[in-house]
């Protein structure tokens, strides 16, 4: 009985975390704002990530899982191996640990692009920006 | 306005990240989606805001 | 609602259930499972284990041991990327000076007296963070975002004036950033030179001696363990991250009297 609950939370968060992304991309394609944009990309990253080290986690039926962390150094090696099998993955994190820091970084310069964008054209609307262009290119 | 709820979801991933048991990526997200973004954004918000009469 | 809004939306929605059948109803991806897969295990295996003498790195905390000695080349080039993003962001706003007497406001001054006595501990606990990145959860970027929180502090509590007249400049941090990655990478060249003396082969960002070469960096200090280089590395992201973020920070909140000399530049030129 508690497998059948349990399978299904797992699932229902997957299907939870892939609406979070539809949502994140109807969000940056469809508001016409710059600064929206922007927000629905840090949501959509924040999600992505989340999901990478939902991949990593680790159902043990005796006990919780542990984080990949030594609380005191092993004296013999049973207790090594007692570890081995009880902790979670630890690749994805520090994976995810590499996404976070590049989409800081991402997210630090296209705000000095917005800013750019708003003292060339007064407005953060994305439609004044490309009808001036159609014009540009036109004559 | 969207900002604090942008502010009350990064608190919640930060959490979720805590309950998957990954203390690295939660001492790392804590700061960075609390005290370093929601920072630049108020300040990009208050220079491309106008009154519109 | 347009015509474009429409048929996006459609489309995602059956991005949407196509992706969640093959993923939780049919399981083609492995979620939830019993057991890892064998490299993470390994990892997980060799990281502290002193009776495998060539494969250890001798650090408590596994990610930090894959951050910085299986994977070091991956954080490398990671800084790199920020400090590339950095040096992008003052070429944008080319032209910038930084006035200090401007007229200051700031908030009230129960809220002033409170931060003054709250920023040292900040620091401290950011410095820790850092500096303990092999035995606990932490590490280098960590203890940087922590402290790059005090410089976010002071913008918005007191004004730019404080950061300014305190003697952090862009130039200074900017300077300070690429002493640290010069610093990161003569770290990790270091066994190369300590073996050529020796006449011994060596490997680029090694930590422990491995099987070819006799090189190692020191294992324990004072009567705690140390990773070897796990340490230097994490003091120098330390530097390099708090540098980098304060530079982004106070680039974004310049005032309208700096920047005015560059949109009137620009404007001549148009």
């Amino acid at each position: 009985m508690s497998d059948v609950i349990v399978q299904l939370a797992l699932r229902t968060s997957i299907v939870a975390f892939i609406v979070n992304i539809a949502i994140a991309l109807y969000g940056i394609l469809s508001r016409p704002s710059l600064i929206k944009k922007y927000m629905c990309l840090l949501i959509f990253t924040d999600s992505i990530n989340l999901f990478a080290i939902f991949l990593g986690f680790r159902l043990i039926r005796s006990s919780y899982p542990s984080p990949p962390i030594l609380s005191r150094e092993p004296e013999t090696i049973e207790d090594l191996e007692r570890f081995v099998e009880i902790a979670v993955d630890p690749l994805p994190q520090a994976l995810t640990l590499t996404a976070i820091v590049i989409g800081l970084a991402t997210s630090m310069f296209i705000l000095g692009l917005i800013l750019m964008y708003y003292e060339h054209y007064k407005t953060t609307d994305i439609h004044v920006g490309e009808v001036e262009e159609v014009e540009e290119s036109s004559e | 306005m969207a900002t604090l709820l942008l502010l009350g979801q990064g608190v919640l991933y930060s959490l979720l990240y805590f309950l998957l048991m990954a203390p690295d990526l939660f001492i790392t997200y804590v700061p960075v989606s609390v005290g370093v973004v929601p920072l630049l954004l108020f300040l990009l918000i208050k220079k491309t805001e106008r009154i519109e009469q | 609602m347009r015509m474009k809004d429409i048929i996006i939306a459609i489309s995602l929605s059956l991005f949407v259930l196509a992706t969640s059948f093959i993923i939780a109803i049919e399981e083609h991806a492995a979620i939830g499972t019993t057991d890892i897969r064998g490299l993470g295990k390994s990892y997980l295996y060799y990281s502290y284990n002193p009776w495998y003498e060539y494969l250890t790195s001798f650090s408590l905390n596994v990610v930090t041991a894959i951050i910085w000695d299986y994977r070091g080349f991956d954080t490398f080039y990671e800084t790199c990327v920020l400090l590339a993003s950095i040096v992008a962001l003052i070429s944008l706003f080319r032209g910038y000076v930084e006035k200090t007497g401007l007229p200051l406001k700031g908030l009230s001054d129960i809220v002033k007296t409170s931060t003054k006595l709250v920023m040292p501990l900040i620091v401290i606990y950011g410095a820790i963070t850092a500096l303990h990145g092999q035995l606990t959860p932490g590490g280098g970027f960590q203890g940087g975002a922590i402290v790059s929180v005090v410089t976010s502090l002071v913008i918005a509590i007191f004004s730019l004036e404080y950061v300014l007249k305190a003697g952090l400049s862009t130039r200074k941090l900017t300077l300070l950033r690429t002493l640290g990655v010069l610093c990161i990478a003569i770290i990790a060249v270091t066994p190369l030179i300590i073996a050529a003396l020796m006449g011994v082969k060596a490997y680029v960002f090694q930590n422990m001696a491995k099987e070819n070469s006799p090189v190692s960096m020191p294992r324990t200090l004072l009567d705690s363990s140390m990773a070897g280089s796990i340490l230097f590395f994490n003091l120098f992201e330390l530097i390099v991250a708090f540098s980098g973020l304060s530079t982004a920070l106070i680039v974004l909140s310049l005032r309208e009297d700096e920047l005015r000399e560059i949109f009137t530049v620009r404007e001549h030129h148009e």
